[in-house]
């Protein structure tokens, strides 16, 4: 669906945005207790999930490999923000 | 011509065209949309590419995210020495490359719709544009390499350095094969060889480039951005 595509790629371009930004306050504010850092990991993952639901079209793949799929980037993502943040 | 219509359905996720995209983004043109009533029907359960090649990228997703992890496990023991050598990276360049490869991957992505309804002169385009995109993305590479050399970081000035070159030296080399497999895609449409017979073979080439695409995310993220925090 190009449509959706579209904004995907969309809501991709202004989440990276918005972690580049999110990285320059937080570098100025000495990183107030791993929270800016954290939230930029989880949009980063969250923009990958995006990435393989819809621009590798895993949306319609069969549930094993979206699973699996699913299942490293919130693995990923959680052991990154456990070792920035404990 | 029933059995044409059912292997057109089997060829999964064909777009809908967009009438409002110009033509070389994959719009299409009205006429031959026209002359190519084609809309097959979404079938769930597909994989895109071979499933062999699945675990592939998953073995090289995890790869990566092994070194990114061991990364994020030495910035424990010296965030102050990591947090200042991040500061020594370009990071306006780290993400221009972020958003230059996420309109290489969209590029990619409207190509295998176009090549799907057999518009191969758009889908060329677009291809075209995803390489230009491949070709940026090394240049600003090499500039970021040159300066950090340059100022004396190499990959032997300490963690965060051997760190930085392994990780981007990794990706540039995805990158580079990446390129090689769009222009043999590319030669594909050129050629006009029809979505039935490519069908996994394009599929694939789509796949690994974004991989590309989310292993950088995923570098910007870590090393550019919440090693600076």
């Amino acid at each position: 669906m190009p449509g959706r595509v579209t904004a995907v790629f969309t809501g991709l371009v202004v989440a990276t945005c918005i972690t580049w930004w999110l990285g320059s306050v937080s570098s100025l504010a000495g990183g107030a207790l791993g929270l800016a850092a954290s939230l930029t990991i989880l949009i980063a993952f969250a923009k990958i999930y995006f990435i393989g639901r819809d621009f590798m079209e895993l949306s319609d793949a069969p549930f094993v490999l979206r699973s699996v799929f699913s299942l490293w980037v919130c693995v990923v993502a959680v052991s990154a923000v456990a070792l920035v943040v404990v | 011509m029933r059995a044409d219509c059912r292997r057109r359905d089997m060829t999964h996720p064909s777009p809908q065209i967009n009438y409002e995209l110009p033509e070389f983004l994959g719009g299409a043109d009205h006429d031959r949309v026209e002359a190519r009533p084609r809309v097959p029907k979404k079938r769930p359960g597909h994989i895109p590419g071979e499933a062999g090649l699945w675990i592939f990228l998953l073995g090289d997703m995890t790869l990566f995210a092994a070194i990114l992890l061991a990364f994020l496990w030495s910035r424990r023991s010296d965030p102050l020495g990591f947090k200042d050598a991040a500061h020594q990276l370009i990071q306006p360049i780290g993400a221009v490359n972020t958003l230059v490869l996420l309109l290489s991957s969209y590029l990619v992505v409207r190509a295998l719709f176009a090549h799907r309804a057999a518009l191969y002169v758009d889908a060329r385009r677009l291809i075209a544009g995803a390489i230009g995109c491949a070709a940026m993305f090394a240049g600003l590479k090499a500039i970021e390499y040159y300066a950090s050399i340059s100022a004396g970081h190499t990959p032997v000035s300490g963690q965060f350095f051997n760190f930085y070159f392994i990780l981007t030296g990794l990706h540039l080399l995805h990158v580079i094969v990446g390129t090689a497999l769009l222009a043999a895609w590319q030669l594909m449409c050129i050629r006009r060889r029809a979505w039935e017979g490519t069908q996994r073979v394009v599929e694939g080439i789509a796949s690994y480039w974004h991989m590309v695409d989310l292993l950088w995310v995923a570098i910007f993220a870590l090393v550019y951005l919440v090693s600076a925090e």
